[in-house]
Parts: structure tokens; C-alpha cells; sequence
């Protein structure tokens, strides 16, 4: 019993931590330029984020040790810094625009300037994870984060053709404006595949205690909550496309969003939308921050939990703070929110190949793992996502100048 | 027991103390080279400056420059006699008392001087 | 191909500041974005005016949506010039301000700000 409590909960983790600002943003970006047309790339997005998920789940389980450990372990100090400073770097920009989420979310319920909103949303996040244990963060965020169903049944009332929508979910080539197509293509796969997501995932097993036993929780939790989690993402999509497209309303300032809830779900589907960007992106602060510092301090050996108190790891603890801090100043001094938000995406995207490419190697380790090694068909996904990640770092920075609206 | 393999079991793991504290990773492992006696592996390694060497000859003087900045006259290194190990397995425990680590003393200051001055910050387990 | 110092150096610094210039002054969008740009903030003014028709918005909300409209106003006005060669581009630019003008004053109205 206990044990289907544990995987429903760790569904409901996966549903809360998928919709984020990126995934919110570069989803309405794209219906409302492409309509459904890149629900494809959702698709395999999800499909690549289950997978890692698993796999870094797996690797935690059975060899007690995150992927961040064995990120140092097996590759060695000099190595472990090629992912160290890319995660590092790429997720502080992912979370300056989850702060810069939260602000905005404050801004529409209340009309103050989003600016004044990024330390106080800084110092009560951080004020969470210095007196919260990890129990609390995870479900208490994954909980909240249900608001963001208001998406599918958005979706809903706004009818969408279903026929067409099944055909978008195989991948298409665009009949206009191809660089821009794939310009949204890269950063709708950098907001679903993001490294702190799976990094954050294997340090969480640990915390979780998990062991051999929890293998199949493992699979369910990364399996049917990406899939849920997904399933918001497209219907975030389909909102805009249907909302925005017709209408020829692109997205260029977070403030537009609001719209693709308010106009299916009337009043309540404004109080939804800003609910769910608060709580979501509040979430994916807190969650990214605290990969970051997982991956320091498991790399470097520091103790850490988030269910010590923080007497007891002290570094870790530091770090947390310092990141959370730092990563609201560029918000405090009024950065435009959305532009963040899609330069980190096509980054995150870009940054794969680091985090990706080293788990092949881990994940086939007999040592490690035993009997529980990659079989050929996971070998086989593996493979395919590492020469995508390759493809977009490759892809990224000419889009980003071509197709960067 | 089978072989234990330098770089593939004991470079970079995780070390733990007599209480089963993390006290952070080998970071390098130094060789004994006495005259008429076979080489052995005498100390363990914890610390930036290791860390800084491995990388190469421009990370160890970016390294020393910081520390420069920061008014460090000593290297806070802990160099511990290989003795010290009792096991080895997923991590090395070693018979040291980990607060008393020179590499350590940065997690020391951080949790007098800041973490246990914020409310909250002492105590064991949340 | 052998130049002397002197003269490869100022090709490279000419090159260098003409590049500076063309990025740091940020030639301004081609036309055809920027009536896509005036048009979509246009149809927001026109939705969100709809909208708080039908009680779903906020005049806190509908306020914030029409700052950010006029914004797009400004910017647009000012480098919509530059964008528009022929006769035909500036009546389409004044054609596309005078709308998005319109909308978000038909919206201050419906909101009664």
C-alpha cells in the first residue's frame, strides 16, 4: 500500500515540476505562431525526459549513489567540471526566469511592477528550503502544482479538432517561416528535456531512500508522470492555438499569456493561470536551485541533505542561499522575463550533449548497476537522444541568431 | 579480497569518518619513494589545491590567487596517512575525526559564523 | 597577400567598428515583422476588450495588458520609419498604428480608465 502511495506521489512530483516557465512560455509561443504544428516536438521531448529520468533514477537506486556522484566518481575531477560549469551556468539562467515567472504571476494578481516582486519571492523560497525538509518541498510544490490542469481543461473547452491534432503529434516540416519553426522546435526540447530535472531526480532517489526495491516505483513515476506532464504541455499548446493563431496574436510579453486560460475559463481561468505560473515556477525555483547545489556538493563531497539541518552541511546550504539570491537580481533590475526565458531554453538545449553522453557510459557499468544495466532497446533510445542533444548544440546558436524573434 | 583498482576505486570517492560523516572526496593520493624500499601509497589528499593541480598549471594559479585575495596564508588541505583507511567500498572510511579537517574549515566558519547564527540553522535532522 | 602593419590593421578596424555599429544600433526589424507585431498587439487590445466585456479579466489586468500594447506603440512608431522604403510600407505602417492606436483606446474606454 505504502508503495502505490509512494508512486502516485512521485507521479504528482512529475506533473508539478513539467510545467515551468520555458515549457509555458515557448509552448504559447509556438501555438500561437504554428498552431498545433509543433506538438511533435513535445512529444519526443517527453518521451527523451522519461527516459533520462528513469535512468538517472535507476542509477541512484541501485548503486547509492547519485548521477552527480558518479559524475565525479567514474569520470574524474578534471571531466566532472565540463558538466559542472555548463548545468551550472545553464540552470541559474532557467531559474533567474522562474523567479522572473513568479514575478510576473505577482504582478497580474496585483499590478505592482514585476521588479519588486524577485527578492521577496527569492527570500521566501529560500526561507522554504533553510527550514523545509525534503519531504515538504517536493510534494508540497507537486501538490500545488495540480493547478496547472486548468491547462487541459482549457484545452477542452475550447474544442480542438482532434483529427489534426493526432496528425501534429507526428513530426511535420513547416510551410512558413522554417527558421523560426525550428527555433521554437530547440527551445520547446530545452524546456522539456532540462539536465537540473534529471540531476535533481537521481539526487531525490537518494533522499527518498530509495533502493532495488523501488525500481518499479522508478519506472511508473517517470513513465506516467512525464506522460501527465506532457499531456499539460500540449494542451498548453493547444490553448494558445487556438486562443492566439486564429487571431493573429503572437506572443511577445508574458502579460499576453493570461489570455489563452481567460478566454476559454472566464475569470476563473485568469485566477487559474496565475496560480499556475506562481506555483510552478516557485516549484522549478526551489527544485533547480537545489540541483545546482546537489551537484556541487555531491561532486565535491560536502555533506548534504535537505533533511539535515543546515548546521550540519553548512556548504550546501550556502550555496542553495547564495544561488536562490543571486538569481533574483537580474529580475530586481527589470530584465525582460520572456527574452530570459528563450535564451535559456535554446541554452539548456544546447548544453545536453555533457549530461547526456556520460550516462550512456554509466548506464551500461556492470559494476554499478549489476544485473539492472541497459538493456539494448534502452541503449538504442540512449543513443538516439545523445546524437539529438548533439544535433541541437550544433543547431542552437545559428537558430538562435536566425530564428530568435 | 580481489585487487583494488587506484583510479577506478579510490580516486575520487567519497569519504566518510568515524561517524559516518561526509568529509569530501580523495582528491589525490601521494606516493611514498624511500630509498631501498618499494614505493606505497602513504597519504590522502582533500583539498582545492589538488583538485586546482589536476586541472592544470593555470587552474592551481587562479586558485593560489583567490586564496591570495582572501588573506589565506595556509593551504587548507588535509593530508591524511593511508593508514587511516578501514574500509573500502561504494565509499572509504577513515578512522579521522572529521571537524578537526583543515579541509573542513570552511563548512566550520559557514555554519558558526553564518548557518547557526540564522534561526533555524542548528540542530540535527529537520 | 603582403600589406604592410599599418594598413591590414585598419581594414580590420574598420571591418570591426562597422560590425559594432550595424549591432549595437540594431538595424530595426523588416516591415513586415513589425505590421505582424502592431496587428498582434492590436487583436490583444481587441480580446482583452471582449474579455472584460464578459467579466473575465481584471481591470488590474486589462491595465497592465494595455501598457504593454503602448509600449509596442512607441517602439513601433519610432523605427517603423526606418523600415518603410516605399509609399505603399508607410501607408500600411500608418494604416497598422492608426488600428492599434484605436484598439487600445477602445479598450481604455470599455475599461474605463
Amino acid at each position: 500500500m505504502k508503495k502505490w502511495a509512494e508512486v502516485a506521489l512521485g507521479v504528482v512530483t512529475s506533473i508539478g515540476g513539467f510545467l515551468e516557465v520555458g515549457s509555458i512560455a515557448t509552448s504559447a509561443q509556438g501555438g500561437a505562431e504554428f498552431g498545433y504544428q509543433l506538438a511533435w516536438v513535445l512529444v519526443l521531448g517527453t518521451t527523451s525526459l522519461a527516459i533520462l529520468m528513469e535512468m538517472t533514477g535507476r542509477l541512484a537506486a541501485v548503486s547509492q549513489r547519485s548521477y552527480a556522484d558518479l559524475l565525479r566518481e567514474r569520470f574524474g575531477y578534471r571531466f566532472f567540471l565540463l558538466p559542472l560549469v555548463a548545468v551550472f551556468v545553464v540552470s541559474l539562467l532557467v531559474v533567474i526566469s522562474e523567479i522572473g515567472g513568479v514575478s510576473i504571476a505577482l504582478q497580474l494578481a496585483t499590478g505592482i511592477d514585476f521588479r519588486w516582486w524577485a527578492i521577496p519571492t527569492a527570500l521566501v523560497g529560500w526561507f522554504l528550503l533553510w527550514r523545509g525538509n525534503f519531504t515538504i518541498v517536493e510534494q508540497g510544490t507537486a501538490m500545488l502544482g495540480l493547478v496547472a490542469i486548468s491547462f487541459a481543461v482549457g484545452a477542452l473547452k475550447l474544442h480542438p479538432v482532434w483529427p489534426t491534432l493526432g496528425r501534429a503529434l507526428l513530426p511535420s516540416l513547416p510551410s512558413h517561416d522554417r527558421a523560426r519553426y525550428w527555433y521554437l522546435a530547440v527551445s520547446i526540447l530545452g524546456a522539456s528535456i532540462s539536465p537540473y530535472l534529471y540531476l535533481f531526480y537521481s539526487a531525490g532517489a537518494l533522499e527518498d531512500e530509495w533502493t532495488i526495491e523501488h525500481l518499479g516505483v522508478n519506472r511508473v513515476t517517470a513513465g506516467m508522470g512525464n506522460v501527465f506532464g506532457g499531456v499539460l504541455a500540449i494542451a498548453s499548446l493547444v490553448t494558445a492555438a487556438l486562443v492566439f493563431a486564429p487571431r493573429g496574436i503572437k506572443v511577445d510579453r508574458y502579460e499576453q499569456i493570461a489570455l489563452v486560460l481567460a478566454t476559454p475559463l472566464g475569470r476563473a481561468g485568469l485566477v487559474f493561470f496565475i496560480m499556475t505560473l506562481f506555483v510552478t515556477c516557485f516549484g522549478s525555483t526551489l527544485e533547480i536551485v537545489l540541483a545546482i547545489a546537489y551537484l556541487l556538493a555531491q561532486g565535491l563531497g560536502w555533506n548534504w541533505s535537505e533533511n539535515l539541518k543546515p548546521g550540519k552541511d553548512a556548504r550546501f546550504a550556502t550555496s542553495y542561499t547564495v544561488l536562490i539570491l543571486l538569481a533574483s537580481l537580474p529580475i530586481a533590475i527589470g530584465m525582460d522575463p520572456l527574452t530570459l526565458t528563450n535564451i535559456s531554453m535554446v541554452a539548456t538545449a544546447a548544453s545536453l550533449p555533457v549530461t547526456v553522453i556520460p550516462l550512456s557510459v554509466l548506464m551500461n557499468d556492470g559494476d554499478l548497476l549489476n544485473t539492472h544495466v541497459n538493456g539494448w532497446p534502452s541503449n538504442l533510445a540512449l543513443v538516439v537522444i545523445a546524437l539529438l542533444s548533439v544535433v541541437l548544440l550544433v543547431a542552437a546558436i545559428p537558430l538562435q541568431l536566425l530564428g530568435g524573434g | 579480497m580481489g585487487a583494488v583498482h587506484l583510479s577506478h576505486d579510490v580516486i575520487d570517492s567519497q569519504l566518510v569518518d568515524r561517524h559516518q560523516e561526509k568529509i569530501g572526496r580523495i582528491d589525490e593520493l601521494l606516493l611514498e619513494l624511500e630509498e631501498g624500499k618499494p614505493p606505497r601509497v602513504a597519504t590522502i589528499v582533500i583539498g582545492g589545491v589538488a583538485r586546482a593541480r589536476r586541472v592544470g598549471r593555470w587552474m592551481l594559479a587562479c586558485h593560489r590567487a583567490v586564496h591570495a585575495l582572501l588573506g589565506h596564508r595556509e593551504e587548507y588541505e588535509s593530508r591524511i596517512p593511508f593508514e587511516a583507511v578501514r574500509r573500502i567500498a561504494d565509499t572509504i572510511e577513515l578512522d579521522v575525526e572529521g571537524d578537526t579537517l583543515p579541509s573542513m574549515r570552511l563548512d566550520r566558519w559557514l555554519a558558526t559564523h553564518i548557518v547557526c547564527r540564522i534561526p533555524g540553522g542548528s540542530g540535527e535532522r529537520k | 597577400m603582403l600589406q604592410p602593419a599599418s594598413a591590414r590593421t585598419n581594414r580590420l578596424s574598420l571591418t570591426f567598428a562597422a560590425l559594432l555599429t550595424g549591432v549595437g544600433c540594431g538595424a530595426p526589424p523588416p516591415i513586415d515583422k513589425q505590421l505582424e507585431t502592431l496587428a498582434s498587439w492590436t487583436a490583444t487590445m481587441q480580446l482583452a476588450k471582449e474579455r472584460h466585456g464578459a467579466g473575465a479579466i481584471t481591470i488590474t489586468y486589462a491595465t497592465q495588458l494595455r501598457d504593454r500594447a503602448d509600449e509596442a506603440f512607441q517602439q513601433a512608431s519610432t523605427t517603423i520609419g526606418q523600415s518603410a522604403h516605399t509609399r505603399t510600407d508607410s501607408a500600411y505602417a500608418a494604416a497598422a498604428l492608426d488600428s492599434l492606436r484605436t484598439a487600445i483606446r477602445q479598450l481604455e474606454s470599455e475599461v474605463g480608465s
